[in-house]
């Protein structure tokens, strides 16, 4: 910390008296209600102090727009997700906790631009990017990014954090949490540079309470075996082998085990926060997975009887000696290089990835009290108030799904 | 009618007569970079002073008005008040946790280190602080001043140069309202045991009769260790909002607890 001011008038006070005030705010060092006198409190709101706020870039509006959905509270600033007044970030909820956080650096913009390049620089020499992630500045419907940044890219390893530097200045948009696309949330970050030597009158300090008030009225966390009670599990199920056990999150209801057969459990597990963005990052996940073994090539030999045909002239003649003769039919040996997905479509009519629910897309018409659902790889996952549901799907799809319908309709 | 318009253009003589002062502050390092550090408002006995941060925003203040002294935290919109019992609270708070790390040295390094604290506190309840003109002048700025010698208990610690009230614009405003804040702190400090030294000062600046519009902090060897200097001074009638604690910001404790 700086020395403070040796200014004559209170170089105590500014030095060590309040040295011993400079400790963040915390729960554990309150103090007992001590101020003996009425705060003289300004009249009128001031903007005297407002300034590097980045929640006075971008219309409330225009984020709405965006997420096609009102805001729940209005933005607020907050550091790690937490509303605090002084916090570098800017965070937009929409009334079902859908979240989008955009950052600020005012400077120091290139040395953090720059901090995940070498982690960058090892993903593209391996195949865990796809060819899609590694073009970042492609939005989903194939148009080019552009807007007011010298460089922009995405952060490696997540689908949906966007990340733009201007000279030393960076704004970075983080919308896993939500259903917004790149193209949307790019377009927020141009717009945000665009205002960022006018911002907006928008206090995102002064939002902090009204977040705080929002935020409580957030589902309240339950033990995951007593969201629902064994008679609506076995409503559901069937009668079950032993009493629902629970570990960390996860409920498991075993039903009883059939002589030579596999046991077969239902494993309901529960995030009680940030569930749009787990679940988007989970899909991610399935679709990295999904490109990675859907996109394998290999070689394919068929061999195939034909008929003999009388050569027509002497190239004929020359075709026909390559084929294993025999009575009446030749051999033709064919090699194709197809893909697993390919394969897959060929043998089933569905690529791998979309039988293995590894496409990374959201379910649009699995109708149910959730907001969002999706199959991902062997589970189904739902989202309901930003609480994240998932189930195994191994005993029985629909009776896992009635099982988190269920749940939902606790909170 | 003519009369009611001269009694308005003498209520607004008055006005701008009983505007208020702004000082401006920069701090020059040792590594003689210099940069805005601080601003003065003075108007009607009230005080203010803005503590700036390198990018020149407003990153605390203290206010002294009707005989208490706030401290606002602008980036965490928060405020306390500093007053005899918080500070006594404050105090206690920081023994409890200097007693309870001690408990957890060992006998020997625990003994070593009450011994130094011992020490410590008697230095501080002993210390004495005295201010003495050197008969020298010096000239800061567009200002003719005086330079004082500060002395912490028999070494120079820092010198000021102090122009007289006559001197300043808006001189009589800033002067008398530095004098209530030192009165006010003064009076605030003094309860503590540890800040005799700091009541004295206080006291001291109380009688000072101009502005300092430079202070050096000295080394042992007497060389400069940074220094604070008056870069302008402005007469403005201020609203009065600029002595008030920021609508929407909330109420802490010294330690940082909500009220």
């Amino acid at each position: 910390m700086r020395r403070r001011a040796a200014c004559w008038i209170f170089p105590l006070i500014a030095g060590a008296l309040l040295a011993a005030c400079s400790k963040p705010p915390s729960s554990s060092a309150a103090q007992p209600a001590v101020a003996s006198h009425r705060p003289p409190m300004a009249q009128s709101y001031s903007d005297e102090f407002h300034y590097k706020d980045p929640c006075s870039l971008l219309q409330t509006t225009e984020v709405e727009a965006a997420l096609g959905a009102p805001l729940g509270t209005p933005p607020y600033r907050a550091s790690n997700g937490s509303p605090v007044a002084d916090g570098p970030d800017c965070v937009y909820q929409t009334a079902k906790f859908q979240t989008v956080t955009l950052s600020v650096d005012y400077d120091g913009g290139q040395s953090e631009y720059h901090i995940g390049d070498l982690l960058n620089g090892i993903l593209k020499g391996t195949t865990v990017l796809s060819d899609k992630a590694k073009q970042a500045m492609v939005s989903e419907d194939g148009s080019q990014i552009t807007g007011e940044w010298d460089e922009a890219k995405l952060t490696p390893l997540n689908c949906c954090i966007f990340n733009a530097l201007r000279a030393d200045q960076m704004i970075s948009i983080d919308f896993t949490g939500s259903t917004m696309t790149l193209k949307a949330a790019a377009a927020l970050v141009d717009a945000a540079f665009k205002r960022i030597d006018k911002p907006l009158a928008l206090d995102g300090a002064a939002n902090v309470a009204a977040a705080m008030a929002f935020l409580g009225g957030r589902p309240r966390p339950m033990k995951p075996c007593d969201v629902l009670s064994r008679a609506e599990v076995e409503a559901i199920v069937g009668t079950l082998a032993t009493t629902p056990k629970a570990q960390d999150g996860t409920c498991t209801y075993e039903l009883p085990r059939q002589p030579g057969r596999l046991p077969l459990v239902y494993e309901l597990e529960f995030a009680w926060q940030g569930g749009n963005y787990d679940f988007r990052q989970d899909l991610q996940v399935a679709k990295m997975s999904g490109a990675a073994v859907g996109g394998m090539q290999m070689q394919v030999t068929t061999q195939q009887q034909v008929p003999d045909r009388p050569p027509a002239d002497g190239t004929g003649a020359r075709a026909a000696a390559t084929a294993q003769k025999s009575a009446g039919t030749h051999t033709v040996t064919t090699t194709k290089t197809l893909s697993v997905d390919e394969m897959a479509k060929q043998m089933n009519g569905q690529t791998f990835t979309q039988a293995a629910h590894l496409t990374g897309a959201e379910n649009v018409t699995n109708a149910g009290p959730w907001e969002r659902s999706a199959g991902v790889g062997a589970k189904f996952e739902a989202v309901r108030k930003d609480v994240l549901v998932k189930v195994s799907t191994f005993a029985n799809e629909d009776k896992a799904k009635a099982l988190v319908s269920a749940a939902m309709s606790k909170f | 009618m003519k009369r009611c318009l001269m009694i308005l253009i003498f209520a607004g003589a008055t006005a701008v007569a009983r505007g208020g002062t702004i000082v401006h502050m920069n701090r020059t390092d040792f590594d003689g970079k210099t940069r805005p550090e601080a601003v003065l408002y003075a108007q009607e006995g009230q005080f203010r002073m803005d503590t700036l941060d390198a990018d020149g925003h407003v990153s605390n203040f203290v206010l002294v008005r009707d005989g208490s002294v706030w401290q606002v935290d602008v980036p965490k919109r928060t405020f306390f008040e500093i007053d005899q019992a918080a500070l006594a609270g404050q105090q206690s708070q920081m023994q409890e946790q200097m007693q309870a790390m001690l408990q957890r040295l060992p006998p020997d390094q625990r003994a070593a280190m009450e011994e130094r604290m011992k020490g410590l506190m008697a230095g501080r309840s002993q210390s004495s602080l005295t201010m003495t003109d050197t008969g020298k002048t010096d000239h800061v700025g567009s200002w003719d001043c005086e330079v004082w010698q500060v002395r912490r208990s028999g070494a120079v610690s820092s010198d000021a140069c102090i122009a007289s009230r006559g001197s300043l614009t808006g001189g009589d405003e800033l002067v008398d309202a530095v004098h209530k804040a030192a009165a006010i702190t003064k009076d605030v400090v003094s309860a503590l045991p540890g800040a005799r030294a700091t009541a004295q000062q206080m006291a001291v600046y109380g009688k000072v009769d101009g502005f300092p519009v430079r202070t050096r902090q000295l080394g042992s060897d007497g060389s400069v260790e940074s220094a604070e200097t008056v870069s302008s001074v402005e007469r403005q009638s201020l609203p009065a909002d600029r002595f008030a604690i920021p609508k929407g910001f909330t109420q802490t404790t010294l330690g940082g607890g909500h009220e």
